[in-house]
């Protein structure tokens, strides 16, 4: 019989190591019937790449539904794109991460920022607003997209805790805000003149300061938690 | 109810018990209230045999021979006769969750491996007292069919006989009575840090060792076997607890009992008839000992096993129950608002379970073909371990179940036992 140096109990004969403590069994390994055989219950998840199809064909539905009014009712207008574009940023929101296997976020986020900007395109296109297209759409999805890469490539990387992420989240609003002032100015004026994000800005450096402080800070952590709980 | 059983064309119902009720709305794809009983026989088993010994034995346990329907506002039983149950193959994870329309709609599954029969209960069916009477009938109708002859006592039954209507009984609804309502409140408990495994995988480590020297152990420190191990288990996660920090929040240890109620309150039910209760200690008080925690879970054991605490508690819960305005709410809302209570509060005031089914007898003439029991409790929904115990002659198997990797509880409290000079031998279904 099998024993474990480290723990000191007896093991199974057909055991390769301990798994109380992972140390290897030295002596030769002798013939013996496992405890539980290999296999294991039929997994009772519910298969979701099925659930996938099922609502991609729901969803594909309306989008015929429309198509086919769209061409008998008002041929030559083609209103059919919002509806076929909106189609495609919902399944890319809530449809696309059931057919992966694994989470993949930036994958997710990426797959998001192209449908959404082929969307306003088609929508930039049927109204002749490529000006707005190319000056507040795009330089905005771009920028969300950046940010949103940024922050879950770090959040994964490093795991910096609740209150670092948030402090990160808020620079990536900052970041945004001026963005967003930005393209709207030199959108209305043509020239950048910020204004706003400054107010923004400042109202929010203060909160990431103290929660950079207070992430380092267990002691404090706990008196806040303390005095300030409900 | 006995006249509705007889009739065996006519289907009969009953509402689920006051203990069972929780299952059903807290299950869900990933986790169902299960636990296990296994016995080991003296030679292989045939599954053509068992098959049939389970045919004829689940008749006779009409609140086994069930299926769960769905009511308006709460779940109920309806009988299955038409159908039976079908024995399977052993799986490498035991408790897996359960779906209703799965095995013919049984609530429970039978299983076989090598010398083993297993059984997975759905918990709304009963507890580890009516599932253990189960598991011996089966076995000695299977001993039986086999050629051998079984007579009817120790807790085996016999399965020509008609059911008394008491086994069907709800015992909660019959003892609770107490005009004192509810339990002391318990402070949140510590759940210790640890890695999950992936959702199909179910961690089992069993220990097996002498009965009598965990008997001797105990008896030493004036304490009976569950008080102890309940102990050695507060203990490791105390060990747990100080490699944290012990004066981090929260700070209480504690450790769920089920109690067998029907050694306090006279009852015949083969179905659920247990409470829980939560002894602990707190380490904002200080460093502890294992004896002083010891000591600290006598004194709770105590003070609450008797019969006046345990029907307070008992009517507490019933009285929830009995509530209209519960009452009246609609199925799925009551399933929301359950599911999500158990799974915050239920695991709110405790870090870890033990359940001690006991010692088991048989009848001399099954006492020859039977190796050992065993008993798996399935894996909490929290991250931590659960330990089952249950003994049969000299051999005592402790049954660590868990969805983590971390095997740090299981070891201390091995090593402990190994350090007290009592041999533990180790089986398991990690690789």
């Amino acid at each position: 019989m099998p024993y474990c140096v480290k723990c000191g109990v007896e093991l199974d004969k057909s055991a390769k190591k301990c798994v109380l403590c992972n140390t290897e069994i030295m002596i030769e390994q002798q013939e013996g019937i496992p405890p539980y055989p290999k296999e294991k219950a039929e997994d009772t998840q519910m298969n979701t790449a099925y659930f996938a199809i099922l609502l991609s064909i729901i969803l594909t539905i309306p989008n015929v539904a429309c198509l086919v009014i769209n061409l008998i009712y008002s041929p030559g207008i083609y209103w059919m794109y919002y509806v076929f574009g909106g189609s495609l940023v919902l399944w890319m929101i809530f449809i696309f991460p059931m057919t992966m296997k694994k989470k993949k976020p930036l994958l997710h986020v990426f797959l998001i920022f192209i449908s959404a900007t082929l969307y306003l395109l088609l929508i930039a296109l049927a109204l002749s607003g490529m000006r707005w297209f190319l000056t507040i759409a795009l330089p905005l999805c771009i920028t969300i997209m950046m940010l949103l890469f940024i922050i879950i490539f770090i959040v994964n990387k490093k795991k910096p805790g609740k209150l670092k992420t948030t402090s990160i989240s808020l620079i990536g609003v900052i970041i945004l805000c001026f963005v967003i002032e930005g393209t709207v100015d030199y959108f209305v004026n043509s020239i950048i003149s910020l204004s706003w994000s400054y107010i923004v800005a400042a109202s929010i450096v203060p909160v990431i300061l103290a929660l950079i402080l207070l992430s380092g800070n267990k002691k404090l952590q706990n008196e806040l938690i303390k005095k300030l709980h409900i | 109810m006995l006249r509705t059983i007889e009739d065996k064309k006519q289907k009969y119902w009953f509402k689920l018990d006051n203990a069972a009720k929780i299952y059903p709305a807290a299950n869900t794809r990933r986790w169902s209230g299960m636990f296990r009983l296994s016995v080991t026989l003296k030679e292989k088993v045939d599954s053509f045999i068992l098959q049939e010994a389970l045919a004829v034995t689940i008749k006779r346990f009409p609140s086994f021979n069930i299926r769960m329907r769905k009511g308006l506002f709460w779940y109920y039983f309806e009988t299955n006769a038409k159908k039976r149950p079908i024995v399977k193959p052993d799986i490498n994870n035991p408790c897996a969750p359960i779906k209703w329309q799965d095995n013919n709609g049984f609530l429970l599954r039978v299983f076989y491996y090598d010398k083993r029969i297993a059984i997975d209960y759905f918990h709304s069916l009963t507890d580890g007292t009516g599932a253990m009477v189960f598991l011996k009938t089966l076995t000695a109708q299977y001993l039986h069919l086999k050629g051998y002859e079984i007579p009817a006592k120790d807790g085996v039954l016999d399965v020509n006989e008609q059911p008394d209507s008491e086994e069907i009984e709800d015992s909660f609804g019959r003892y609770a009575n107490s005009k004192q309502r509810g339990r002391a409140s318990e402070p949140k408990a510590y759940h210790m840090k640890s890695t999950k495994l992936d959702d199909k995988d179910i961690s089992i480590i069993a220990g097996i060792t002498s009965l009598d020297k965990i008997k001797q152990l105990a008896k030493k420190n004036n304490s009976t076997i569950t008080e102890y191990l309940a102990a050695l288990l507060l203990y490791s996660f105390y060990k747990q607890k100080e490699k944290e920090g012990l004066y981090v929040k929260p700070t209480r240890i504690a450790v769920s009992i089920p109690v067998n109620l029907r050694n306090y309150f006279k009852s015949n039910t083969k179905r659920n008839f247990s409470l829980f209760l939560n002894p602990g200690i707190d380490t904002i008080l200080g460093e502890f000992t294992f004896e002083e925690i010891l000591k600290q879970i006598q004194y709770f054991m105590k003070a609450n096993l008797n019969q006046k605490t345990l029907n307070a508690m008992m009517t507490q819960n019933v009285i929830t129950e009995r509530n209209i305005l519960i009452r009246i709410a609609p199925l799925f809302i009551k399933n929301f608002l359950m599911s999500i209570a158990h799974s915050t509060i239920g695991y709110r005031p405790i870090s870890t379970l033990l359940s001690n089914v006991g010692s088991v007898t048989l009848p001399c003439e099954m006492q020859e073909h039977i190796d050992r029991f065993e008993f798996i409790l399935g894996a909490a929904k929290i991250h931590t371990p659960y330990l089952a115990v249950v003994s049969y002659n000299d051999t005592l198997v402790l049954n660590f179940t868990s969805k983590i990797k971390e095997t740090d509880i299981e070891r201390y409290f091995f090593t402990y036992l190994i350090k007290k000079g009592i041999p533990v031998k180790i089986e398991s279904n990690r690789e």
